[in-house]
């Protein structure tokens, strides 16, 4: 069973990810964090096929965790998409600086989420 | 005396004469005959006093009371009218000359008037100069800009009262200082920038720098630094500098303003999204998997809150956009306004014009403004679009493009055939949240035109509505020319 850490603040943006990424892939176990204080951690426990990580969070901010996780090499092979609320250039840029994988944008719709989830599961799992 | 010597004594260029006690001429030379504008003859024993003017007689003879066998010589300055007119200023030295049986005077005069008118020039243009450089330094220390003027080796030669003060000294105390000792570390970059322009012979200007005097105030100035190149061999440099260190402290707040607006922008557009974004989905999801079970009447709620969304989404992203049009967000460029329109009209307005029977005409000749490509169109969509908008129903929409130009501006001309705007809002309509008059079947977020308003005096142009009350509207945008010759 392929394994997806989620870490969003929003329980309903987790929510619509799992139900996105599900839609296209049953065989999917997700672990679910609400920040990203422990991400290393479960990463390092999980080792799990992909990590979605929101940007703009209380606290650590995504950029911050996205960080800390590629400053272990351990952890180099783990695919860690980013997804924020709003398009803006400069995030783009700066989590492709920081070694992300992918950026997206959290979609404005129930068609949207199943797209993204299509795009996730194809690329990712 | 001897004829030889007579010889020599008349060709020399003093004036020499000799005479009795009597004062009556035994000798005169040439000089001296010439200078009394008489001929030899009629010159020797006459009365040395009867080539005078009356009223100098008592004033010569005078000279002849000091003049003793113990005091045989004495030498004069004196101006000298005759009564010939001749008129001289005379270096004389007259001696008493006693021989066995022979009492004389000799004089040797020399005509000094030259050299005396030349002093007198001398001394005036040094007054003059003198008058010249005190007016300079009041004008220079009534300056508010500081200046100094140095050599290449980082001297200061002179400067101005303001360039003193702003480092707490005096004139004096500055000048033929060097300014690696006043200034420290900053002093090298101050030189370096100064070697620059003495090595090119072209002027810095404009050049904002840290001002870290020892003494003194620290501060930013803004800097111009200009070539005396007048002797090759003692390069100077005149740098004259204006205090900007409120501008600069005014920059950074303004800069803090404006990151903390951008941050605020990006905190209410991630923030007011996210809810919004749960809404639309929630009513989605609601929609998609519990419609079967709701009434017929739901589809209706359903898509009232879609469109509700729908707007508040349009809102939120056109807010965003107003709020971060920033000095900052504007890259001037030259750009051909209308190849751009073309291309514009070409991606973004075939199925409004063309597909719908109407036409949009735009201009023939290269418009070439000074602007931000993407910020213009931008502008022009959100015109063309409003012309799309607002088309009246009953009619193909018609939208024209013109343009006109003068010195400084090229003023670009947008007129529709649509709905037209009331004269009273003609600058309501460029408020932020404000339209014109009420569209409840028109999607709009009332900010489309302050943001073009806004976009364009960034750019230094200005927008109008020209039409009121006509069947149409037309706007007329006002853009800086670009620089090259546009034809």
């Amino acid at each position: 069973m392929d394994k997806v850490v989620i870490i969003d603040d929003s329980d309903f943006d987790r929510k619509m990810i799992m139900k996105a990424i599900s839609s296209g892939r049953s065989t999917v176990s997700f672990t679910e964090l609400e920040s990203g204080e422990n991400a290393a951690d479960v990463i390092a426990q999980e080792c799990p096929k992909i990590t979605i990580l929101d940007i703009r969070m209380p606290g650590i901010d995504g950029f911050e965790v996205l960080a800390k996780i590629r400053s272990n090499p351990k952890f180099d092979d783990i695919p860690i998409v980013m997804i924020s609320g709003s398009e803006e250039a400069a995030d783009r840029a700066l989590a492709t600086k920081h070694g992300a994988d992918g950026y997206y944008v959290k979609p404005p719709s129930v068609a949207g989420y199943l797209s993204l989830g299509q795009n996730i599961c194809s690329h990712y799992l | 005396m001897s004829p030889t010597l007579n010889s020599i004594l008349d060709t020399h260029p003093d004036l020499i004469c000799r005479y009795n006690p009597s004062l009556e001429f035994t000798y005169a030379n040439l000089a001296m005959v010439e200078f009394l504008g008489a001929s030899k003859e009629e010159v020797l024993g006459s009365y040395l006093l009867s080539w005078y003017p009356a009223d100098t007689k008592a004033n010569i003879l005078s000279i002849y009371d000091v003049i003793t066998p113990e005091n045989p010589s004495q030498t004069l300055i004196q101006a000298s009218d005759m009564k010939t007119g001749a008129s001289s200023i005379l270096w004389t030295t007259i001696g008493l000359f006693e021989g066995d049986a022979v009492r004389e005077y000799q004089s040797v005069g020399r005509n000094i008037t030259a050299e005396v008118e030349l002093e007198h020039k001398l001394k005036s243009q040094t007054q003059t100069l003198d008058r010249v450089q005190t007016e300079l330094r009041s004008v220079l220390d009534a300056v508010p800009s500081r200046i100094w003027y140095k050599d290449d080796k980082n001297n200061i030669l002179r400067l101005n009262q303001a360039a003193a003060s702003s480092m707490g000294m005096t004139v004096a105390e500055v000048e033929g200082q060097n300014t690696y000792d006043l200034f420290g570390d900053a002093a090298k970059s101050y030189h370096e920038a100064d070697l620059k322009v003495f090595e090119s012979g072209v002027a810095i200007r404009g050049l904002i720098e840290a001002y870290t005097p020892e003494t003194g105030e620290p501060g930013w100035v803004q800097t111009d630094k200009i070539p005396f190149d007048e002797d090759p061999e003692e390069p100077r440099i005149l740098v004259v500098s204006t205090d900007i260190t409120e501008l600069k402290e005014q920059e950074a707040i303004l800069k803090s303003i404006n990151k903390n607006l951008d941050d605020f922008a990006s905190l209410v557009s991630h923030d007011l999204q996210a809810p919004l974004r749960k809404i639309a989905i929630t009513a989605q999801l609601m929609e998609l998997e519990l419609g079967d079970q709701l009434p017929k009447s739901a589809g209706d709620y359903f898509k009232d809150i879609s469109q509700g969304v729908s707007h508040m989404r349009t809102l939120i992203q056109s807010f965003l956009k107003f709020m971060r049009a920033s000095p900052d967000s504007v890259a001037l460029d030259t750009v051909n306004l209308t190849a751009l329109l073309r291309e514009m009209a070409d991606e973004e307005m075939t199925e409004a014009f063309s597909d719908a029977g109407g036409t949009l005409s735009l201009p023939d000749n290269d418009i070439l403004v000074r602007g931000d490509m993407d910020l213009l169109r931008q502008i022009f969509a959100n015109l063309l679009g409003n012309s799309i908008k607002y088309r009246a129903a009953d009619r193909p929409i018609e939208v024209e493009i013109t343009a006109k130009k003068d010195q400084q501006f090229w003023a670009i001309t947008v007129s529709d055939n649509g709905t037209g705007i009331d004269e009273n809002s003609s600058e309501q309509i460029f408020d932020l949240f404000g339209r014109s008059k009420p569209h409840k079947d028109i999607e709009g977020s009332g900010i489309g035109l302050a943001l073009c308003r806004r976009i364009i005096t960034l750019h230094g142009g200005t927008i109008e509505l020209v039409s009121k009350n006509t069947p149409g509207s037309s706007f007329r945008v006002k853009l800086n020319r670009a620089r090259q010759s546009d034809g």
